[in-house]
């Protein structure tokens, strides 16, 4: 007993350090998914928003997209990242239409940066306020979400959309809501 | 610098720390934010106090000044409002930003280490200390009956 006694304060460090090391490299695979980090929208319905139009009057009501696949994208004028993915985007409206979600953006700002980067979206809303986006489960920008014609979303991506997740998760997701 | 001063000025910063951490007002909360009701805003800086800002490092959305903290201060106040329970909101939240958005995360199998790991430490140690206090003492015993 007096033998392993000396060796028990080592023995009890090398083990919390090999835990924390086991548990943090779990966490920190895929980093990318936001389920690793406890929080996605991935699987639940899309709610039921009415968002009013980036010009003019109008309302956007996604209920009137039930039926058909289609992705949401919350972008803003502000974020470098949403630059990134611009081109990617617009590859991605190709395959299934896009409804743009402008988050807490000055509207002229807003007009430039599509003007600059290309208006891929099939329909075009605003959120001042961030009001909307947070029903959504938005926390920083880009966002995009994959919705399957049921309205449930089968993917839901933080971080800008880049040619590699075309044909990774977001990819197949995309194929999944057009194939069903 | 004398004693005296010296203990001056101990007090005036541990006083200084006390009221900082006691009931301080938020900086964050824009005048136009707040309820007219001075029980329902009470409500909206409690629930406020216990909710991450996804964005900020480790501070409650009612110290941030981050836009996405204000979002989150003004729909809790609306939806008090509109006469949601502190619980309705909470799990609104939680559906969409997990349990990540509480500043005090509840028991559950991901975060259980992190609530047993310092009660299994301390644990240990005194365990540690205790078996080698024992061990200790048997030695000096026997060394005591050898010198007898």
């Amino acid at each position: 007993m007096t033998r392993w006694m000396r060796f028990l304060p080592l023995a009890v460090f090398i083990a919390i350090v090999a835990v924390a090391y086991v548990m943090l490299s779990a966490s920190s695979e895929g980093t990318r998914d936001t389920k690793a980090i406890g929080f996605s929208m991935t699987n639940a319905p899309v709610p039921d928003l009415t968002l009013p139009k980036f010009e003019g009057n109008g309302t956007i009501a996604l209920a009137d997209y039930q039926g058909k696949a289609y992705a949401i994208n919350i972008f803003a004028s502000w974020c470098g990242p949403c630059k990134l993915e611009a081109s990617s985007i617009e590859v991605m409206s190709e395959a299934l239409p896009v409804i743009g979600i402008n988050y807490r953006d000055n509207p002229e700002d807003a007009a430039l940066f599509l003007e600059q980067f290309g208006n891929p979206y099939q329909a075009l809303a605003r959120d001042l306020e961030g009001n909307y986006s947070i029903q959504l489960g938005v926390h920083g920008l880009p966002e995009t979400f994959i919705i399957a014609p049921d309205g449930m979303i089968l993917h839901h991506q933080q971080g800008p959309v880049f040619a590699s997740d075309l044909k990774g998760k977001l990819g197949q997701a995309i194929e999944r809501a057009l194939g069903s | 610098m004398s004693r005296i001063w010296r203990i001056k000025i101990i007090t005036f910063i541990a006083v200084l720390m006390l009221a900082m951490q006691s009931g301080s007002p938020s900086f964050a909360l824009t005048p136009e934010e707040r309820l007219d009701d001075p029980r329902l805003e009470q409500r909206a800086r409690d629930l406020s106090l216990q909710l991450r800002c996804l964005v900020c490092q480790n501070q409650s959305i009612d110290d941030s000044d981050a836009p996405f903290a204000q979002d989150l201060r003004r729909l809790i106040r609306r939806d008090i409002e509109a006469g949601k329970s502190d619980d309705d909101i909470i799990a609104f939240l939680r559906q969409r930003y997990g349990d990540y958005v509480l500043l005090n995360p509840p028991l559950t199998s991901s975060t259980y280490l992190l609530w047993i790991a310092p009660f299994a430490i301390l644990g240990l140690g005194i365990g540690i200390v205790f078996l080698s206090r024992r061990k200790q003492h048997h030695e000096d015993e026997a060394d005591e009956r050898k010198d007898q």
